[in-house]
């Protein structure tokens, strides 16, 4: 009980948010504006339409997930409302679940709004839309669950801007893993190799989530690897989770 | 009166001087403005082979747009659509135009619409037909089952390197892929006939002759078997 109402809180205190509320404007202006690029395509326009919808959708979460999440805990103690929370008979930990709970509440949200806002424009656009575009939506949610935990884990030692830094650095590297690995095979010096390999297991493997080209060019997926990558998913993220609240745990107020 | 007629003559030298100057600052005016425009237009072409020279490369690109490869692909896909048509409307040379498919190709290698405008323009406008080979190639090797294609490569190979075998080949491929164009099983055939491959053009058009209902179509394949017949009597 006392999780959903930070839940709760967070929610409502971050769908107030100027940041939040500009990105959700941008991407629906972004999407809307397919419409130009339309005739430009040269009979690629179904094709163009679908890559810019589910890019905005990836980018502008990203984009949430990040910059609203990397100051939601710092918010709490630079204005000194941690004490009030803190004092109450609240667990740290249930502080930080409840903190990552209520972010994903939000981005489940301006996800939802966003699939409604392409799907309305890829029928105004005439194109019909199938259902393989929801699951490259859904896939980014996931991806989302673990952005969202390193931003809250980020946010419990580091201000805003040093943890959005972070947050985008682990962000981007994550969807080098595959490289690193591939560099772990190439290397003859065993020392590089391991170092490649430890990054690959370390840094959350975020291409696994990328099915974007897939869904658009309508290419088979094996149901196996959805099951595996929210598997992937639910583990990388409650090990974040824990990590955090070990932080959180150990900071003096 | 002589004061007078000096007067009004210098009047007259320094109005002309005026409108002299007037005229001479006009033409340099104008002179300056062709100039300006003329270095603007090689400027702007300037930029344009600068900005597709350090137009990374694809392998370079791919990693560094992370999950966005197919956005920017599109983007590249735009970029070249423009580069194309700029080239067209003025000078014909595409010098670039290869360098701008090999990008999109790594970007988004399935993206077959663009492997399929790119080999065609590269083949036939910018006569770079090894690059539109390489191109088609890597299309293949990431939408094998795209019959239009493998039927680009055919064609390629028949209309402009005349290697009318490998055209077969293609062709004989290109037939046996979903959705593809029925003709493109005898346009294997001719394309082995043309290359000397008697005894393939003639498998060919056995297997059309024992395939088909279609009266006209098994007419047609029995004409060609006896004629494919006869030349390989003639030939031993």
């Amino acid at each position: 009980m006392r999780v959903n109402g930070i839940i709760l809180n967070t929610f409502r205190e971050a769908i107030r948010d100027k940041i939040f509320i500009t990105i959700i404007i941008f991407a629906v202006i972004v999407m809307g504006s397919s419409k130009v690029v339309q005739p430009l395509a040269l009979g690629q326009e179904e094709k163009v339409i679908k890559d810019i919808g589910l890019n905005s959708i990836t980018l502008f979460t990203v984009l949430i997930a990040v910059l609203v999440g990397g100051r939601l805990v710092y918010k709490e103690i630079e204005k000194r409302t941690i004490y009030l929370i803190i004092s109450r008979p609240i667990h740290r930990w249930q502080f930080i679940i409840g903190k990552y709970f209520g972010l994903l509440l939000v981005i489940f949200e301006s996800l939802l709004i966003m699939a409604c806002v392409f799907y309305l424009i890829l029928v105004l656009l005439g194109i019909t839309p199938s259902l393989n575009l929801l699951l490259s939506i859904l896939m980014t949610f996931f991806e989302l669950w673990i952005i969202t935990a390193l931003a809250i884990f980020f946010s419990t030692f580091s201000s805003p801007i040093t943890s959005s830094i972070f947050t985008f650095a682990i962000y981007f590297l994550g969807h080098l893993t595959r490289d690193f690995r591939a560099f772990a095979i190439a290397t003859k010096s065993p020392s590089t190799k391991v170092i490649a390999d430890i990054l690959y297991y370390l840094l959350p493997n975020l291409a696994n989530f990328n099915i974007k080209a897939e869904v658009v060019h309508n290419i088979y997926l094996e149901p196996k690897i959805f099951i595996l990558t929210i598997a992937y998913t639910v583990l990388y993220s409650t090990i974040v989770l824990i990590f955090s609240c070990l932080l959180f745990q150990k900071k003096d107020f | 009166m002589g004061k007078f007629i000096n007067h009004q003559f210098k009047n007259l030298i320094t109005r002309f001087f005026i409108v002299a100057s007037v005229f001479f600052c006009g033409f340099l005016i104008w002179l300056v403005q062709f100039n300006l425009d003329l270095s603007r237009h090689k400027s702007f072409r300037i930029r344009l082979v600068e900005e597709l020279m350090y137009f990374p490369s694809g392998k370079f690109l791919k990693p560094v747009v992370i999950e966005y490869q197919t956005a920017v692909a599109d983007l590249v896909w735009l970029r070249a659509i423009q580069y194309y048509g700029e080239h067209l409307m003025s000078d014909h040379k595409y010098e670039y135009l290869d360098h701008i498919f090999d990008i999109l190709s790594y970007l988004d290698p399935r993206f077959s619409g663009a492997h399929h405008f790119g080999a065609l323009i590269l083949a036939w406008d910018a006569r770079q037909v090894q690059e539109a080979l390489k191109l088609i190639h890597r299309g293949i090797e990431y939408n094998p089952l795209d019959w239009q294609l493998v039927f680009d490569a055919a064609f390629i190979n028949y209309m402009l390197t005349k290697d009318y075998l490998t055209a077969g080949y293609y062709f004989e491929i290109a037939s046996k892929l979903p959705e593809t164009w029925r003709i493109t099983e005898r346009w294997a055939a001719f394309s082995f006939e043309k290359g000397g491959n008697i005894d393939l053009a003639l498998e060919i058009w056995l297997q059309i002759f024992n395939n088909t209902e279609n009266r006209k179509l098994k007419e047609l394949a029995e004409r060609n078997i006896a004629k494919l017949l006869q030349q390989k009597a003639t030939k031993d």
